[in-house]
């Protein structure tokens, strides 16, 4: 250790030390079963970038239409896993039918946007946003909702890791952190890494600054020594993590560890949202082989995941929503894969929720210029996470009362 | 274009916002004087340039405020332009072909599409750091995050090449012309749907922003306008290499927009809107708020859009006025502005007189939050403290690290090392709850490896002339030294304690490397270790992210 960092090691530590007391003895509280008050909800968003195709993802078990409409983009009925008579799940996907069974899973269907909208750069701008007529040009839905959830919390209330930090998270007078490595996360060099230690001496030359760059360089001075601590918070709680529970070395995997890590640590409050991207659903072509591999990735980390965060109270409590643009079209297209469409299943996991199937399952001889007619707006999701994890006034965040989900109830 | 011609219901703009001016003189030979220090130099060089050297600031200093303000207005030489090709997909060699041999081609064309952005990009911010022409180019940075088309959905480059040259010959022209030609810019058009706006199937996207973020700002229309004004754009669409008008597809009845009722096709629409008294209250906000970092008081915002009616929306006599007047310089505007990812490394670079690889800037200002020809939304970049966030500034500091060599692989290894003994003194107890192994930390992946992989194969690092400048100034004790380094990387002043903290590191590195006060000359291997480092610590304060 390089005896030059002492101060600021001693500083830190002092301060994370702070930081940490309230949930220090987290691994030592019992584990409540059912909601326990005391211990913080908190909510994991997980991206399916590209539009999953939802009909090989939930399984029409019963409708004879589907083997009519696809003949190399699906899942044989026979080869699903049975989660009732009507519906099965991709055979890839054994940890979610553990979990479904075990009453921790919701899966929502028919989710779908109210406009139509088959780009995914508006698509995406509009769930981000939940506003329809401005999408992208509107700020975050979880940044509003941190004006009423978590207002007082700084940049740390949410964090981002991975690539494509969600525009969820920005608006013009909130931040959060955006970490793609986190073992990077850290102020490097010598020079700024030894000033800590340069205490000013003498007289100061009398000059004022202007009122202005005073002001803003107070600002800076706080973002700066706060980005100092949480520097080190995140990255000793990601790299000082332990667990049994074995994560697939994918991105995917790497990342959620790492959600684990600052949920199950006890090293500071840890944030109230997280959330991570994963990419590659945007099968146009040969979709079986691709779509099974993508499905086998999700199991095995959201899988691990589910089963790290069983192990602390807070870890508990959390809800993650796994989400993804919008469907595939139902006709499968002349390249063997699906193209854009509308309506598809989103999935709620937790420890504390009621597992289900909620809305309505594609009807299939009944479709929206051939595709699934969504029938959940997306924007029931958020009202359902704003009323019922956060205890917030949903109609603030979202400018429109969107009836609840009972998936929280 | 004659912005005159729907004049309605006595609403005369220049009646409606005072008197003229004196005859024979310019509205701004009527402001008082600016006291021009070096202060009041850099702040103008800061905002309407990509920043100076000291030296630069030394003869703007001496040469005077008009004489700077001219030459920003003025300009130089212009630059070569950019040369640019059409990537289209081979449409007459794909007749036929199977839907494996067009997702082929369609790959090859968004890689020469992508590759022609990344080139842009660097010639971009090679013209930002060396053109004769600065005020110009700040101008299409400016417009570039106002008018905004973004190259992720535009996905041609050439048009997206084609807006930014629109608004390099624009920006120091007139706003009004710039609005018309901008609703038959194919990469605005693309940007905002217009190509699917048809007479009997409406998309008011363009029509939308037109009104509420390109010239009169929310609450001076009603959505009905915006539903009419759509109609108005109906038809302006993009065929093979440009702009088309489709007769067709365009609404030719009789369109009713705020309050005037009348057949309209673009170029009408944005006439009718020049028109509209909240149009040059908008546009003058805009500019103000982009060089001065807020919005004026109603006293200025009265005198300025009466600048815009007055001078039919010319741009150059605003900024003339704007750098004449003392409110530009006042104590609340200068130094406050957070800088971009742009300024901050393409004024640092240019302080630190170095000369970094262009692709190098490019990616750099792109890691650290601004996406050349590819801001995140039709809102453009947030800019102020939205740029600086934890992350940010941390990697600010970093990236500009690696770029003058204070940086490197090793130091992340020694950074992850660190988080770990760290965790294990903190954890002594909770540590022994937690069963299971730990992850190895990722070495790779992330913005910070990207660009330090980035500089240690293609040997970026730029050598910074720091003895040269103690040399030329003659300084030897260390307040003099971190006077002059201050003075040369910063484009604000110092807080009064950051002085006394420069120089006590120097003291203390001086100390630990063994050299004497005053015989940096005689150890200049040595002397230059401490210099960069303290260099590098300079563009780690809370000051270097100020403009």
């Amino acid at each position: 250790m390089n005896p030059m960092n002492y101060n600021r090691r001693a500083f830190l530590k002092a301060g994370v030390a702070l930081a940490a007391t309230p949930w220090t003895n987290v691994w030592a509280q019992p584990i409540v079963i059912g909601k326990d008050p005391k211990v913080q909800r908190t909510l994991i968003l997980l991206e399916l970038k590209g539009g999953n195709d939802g009909l090989s993802t939930v399984i029409p078990l019963q409708d004879p239409l589907y083997l009519k409409f696809r003949t190399n983009a699906l899942v044989e009925p026979k080869d699903a896993i049975r989660l009732d008579p009507t519906h099965g799940l991709n055979p890839n996907l054994k940890s979610f039918a553990r979990i479904f069974n075990e009453g921790n899973m919701a899966i929502i269907e028919s989710v779908g946007l109210p406009n139509r909208v088959r780009s995914h750069f508006r698509a995406t701008d509009i769930w981000h946003s939940a506003n329809l007529e401005k999408a992208g040009a509107a700020p975050g839905w979880i940044a509003s909702l941190g004006d009423l959830a978590w207002r007082k919390r700084g940049s740390e209330a949410v964090v981002h890791f991975g690539r494509d930090p969600l525009n969820a998270h920005r608006s013009a007078t909130r931040s959060f952190l955006a970490i793609e490595n986190p073992a990077h996360f850290a102020l490097l060099g010598a020079g700024p890494e030894n000033f800590e230690k340069a205490k000013p001496k003498g007289k100061a030359r009398r000059h004022k600054l202007g009122s202005g760059q005073a002001s803003a360089l107070e600002r800076i001075r706080e973002i700066q020594d706060s980005a100092r601590h949480e520097s080190l918070r995140i990255r000793a709680a990601t790299a000082g993590y332990r667990t049994s529970v074995v994560y697939p070395k994918t991105p995917l995997g790497s990342n959620l560890r790492d959600i684990a890590a600052l949920m199950n640590i006890p090293v500071g409050a840890p944030p109230r949202v997280l959330s991570t991207t994963s990419g590659g659903f945007d099968t146009h072509s040969r979709q079986k082989n691709p779509h099974d591999r993508l499905m086998t990735g999700l199991d095995e980390a959201l899988g691990a995941f589910m089963q790290d965060l069983a192990r602390t109270p807070i870890g508990r409590n959390a809800v993650v929503l796994a989400y993804s643009e919008f469907g595939r079209r139902v006709q499968e297209n002349g390249s063997q894969g699906t193209d854009h469409g509308k309506g598809g299943p989103s999935f709620v996991f937790g420890h504390n929720i009621t597992g289900g199937i909620f809305g309505q399952a594609p009807n299939l001889a009944d479709l929206d210029d051939g595709d699934v007619k969504y029938s959940t707006d997306f924007r029931s999701l958020y009202s359902t996470l704003i009323e019922d994890l956060f205890d917030c006034d949903s109609k603030r965040v979202l400018g429109a009362k969107i009836p609840k989900l009972g998936f929280l109830s | 274009m004659n912005y005159r011609k729907y004049i309605w219901q006595g609403m005369v703009l220049g009646g409606l916002l005072g008197g003229a001016q004196g005859q024979g003189t310019q509205p701004h030979e009527n402001l008082k004087p600016v006291r021009w220090t070096p202060i009041q130099v850099e702040h103008l060089l800061n905002r309407a340039a990509f920043g100076a050297t000291s030296a630069e600031v030394r003869h703007w200093h001496e040469a005077g405020q008009q004489a700077l303000i001219d030459s920003l207005l003025e300009g130089g030489e212009p630059a070569e332009p950019f040369e640019f090709t059409a990537h289209r997909a081979d449409r007459k060699g794909l007749f036929g072909a199977n839907t494996d041999q067009r997702q082929k081609e369609a790959k090859r064309v968004r890689l020469l599409n992508r590759a022609q952005i990344i080139e842009y990009s660097a010639w971009w911010v090679t013209q930002m750091m060396h053109t004769e022409d600065p005020l110009r180019e700040r101008m299409t940075l400016i417009l570039h995050g106002w008018l905004v088309s973004g190259s992720k959905k535009v996905k041609q480059s050439d048009y997206m090449i084609g807006q930014n040259q629109l608004f390099r010959e624009h920006g120091l022209g007139n706003y009004g012309e710039l609005l018309a030609a901008i609703v038959e810019d194919p990469a605005m058009l693309l940007y905002l749907d217009n190509n699917t706006n048809r007479r009997r199937k409406p998309n008011e996207n363009l029509a939308r922003e037109l009104m509420e973020l390109f010239s009169l700002g929310e609450g001076n229309y009603t959505e009905e306008d915006v539903r009419q004004a759509a109609r108005a754009l109906t038809g302006y669409t993009v065929r093979g290499d440009g702009f088309a008008f489709s007769k067709k597809q365009h609404d030719q009845e009789t369109i009713t927009v705020l309050g005037y009722s009348n057949t309209m096709d673009g170029e009408d629409l944005v006439a009718l809107l020049l028109e509209q008294p909240a149009c040059p209250r908008y546009v003058a906000t805009r500019l103000i708020e982009e060089f001065e970092g807020f919005a004026p008081d109603e006293e200025r915002l009265q005198v300025y859009a009466k600048l815009l009616v007055d001078g039919d929306y010319e741009i150059k006599p605003f900024l003339r006025h704007l750098f004449s007047d003392p409110a530009f310089y006042r104590p609340e505007v200068v130094g406050a502005k957070i800088q971009s990812p742009v300024d901050f490394m393409i004024g640092s670079s240019r302080r630190l007189q170095v000369e970094p690889d262009a692709k190098f800037l490019s990616d750099a200002v792109s890691v650290l939050g601004q996406t050349l020809m590819n801001p995140p939304s039709v809102k453009g970049w947030d800019g102020g403290y939205a740029w600086l966030t934890e992350a940010s500034s941390i990697l600010r500091s970093n990236v500009i690290g690696a770029m003058i060599g204070q940086v490197s692989n090793t130091d992340l290894r020694e950074g992850m090392s660190e988080a770990l003994e760290l965790m294990d003194e903190m954890m002594e107890e909770a540590s022994d709850k937690m069963d299971g192994d730990m992850a190895k930390p990722k070495a790779r992946g992330g913005p910070l490896a990207k660009i330090l992989n980035q500089v240690r194969r293609q040997k970026l690092t730029v050598r910074v002339p720091v003895l040269d400048w103690l040399n030329l100034q003659k300084v030897t004790k260390d307040t003099e030294i971190a006077r002059v380094l201050l003075d040369q990387l910063l484009a604000v002043a110092p807080a009064p304690d950051t002085e006394r903290r420069v120089t006590q590191f120097l003291k203390l590195g001086r100390k630990k490397m063994n050299i004497k006060e005053g015989k940096m000359a005689k150890t200049p291997e040595r002397s230059r270790i401490l210099l960069m480092q303290t260099v590098h610590l300079i563009l780690s304060l809370p000051e270097a992210n100020l403009e």
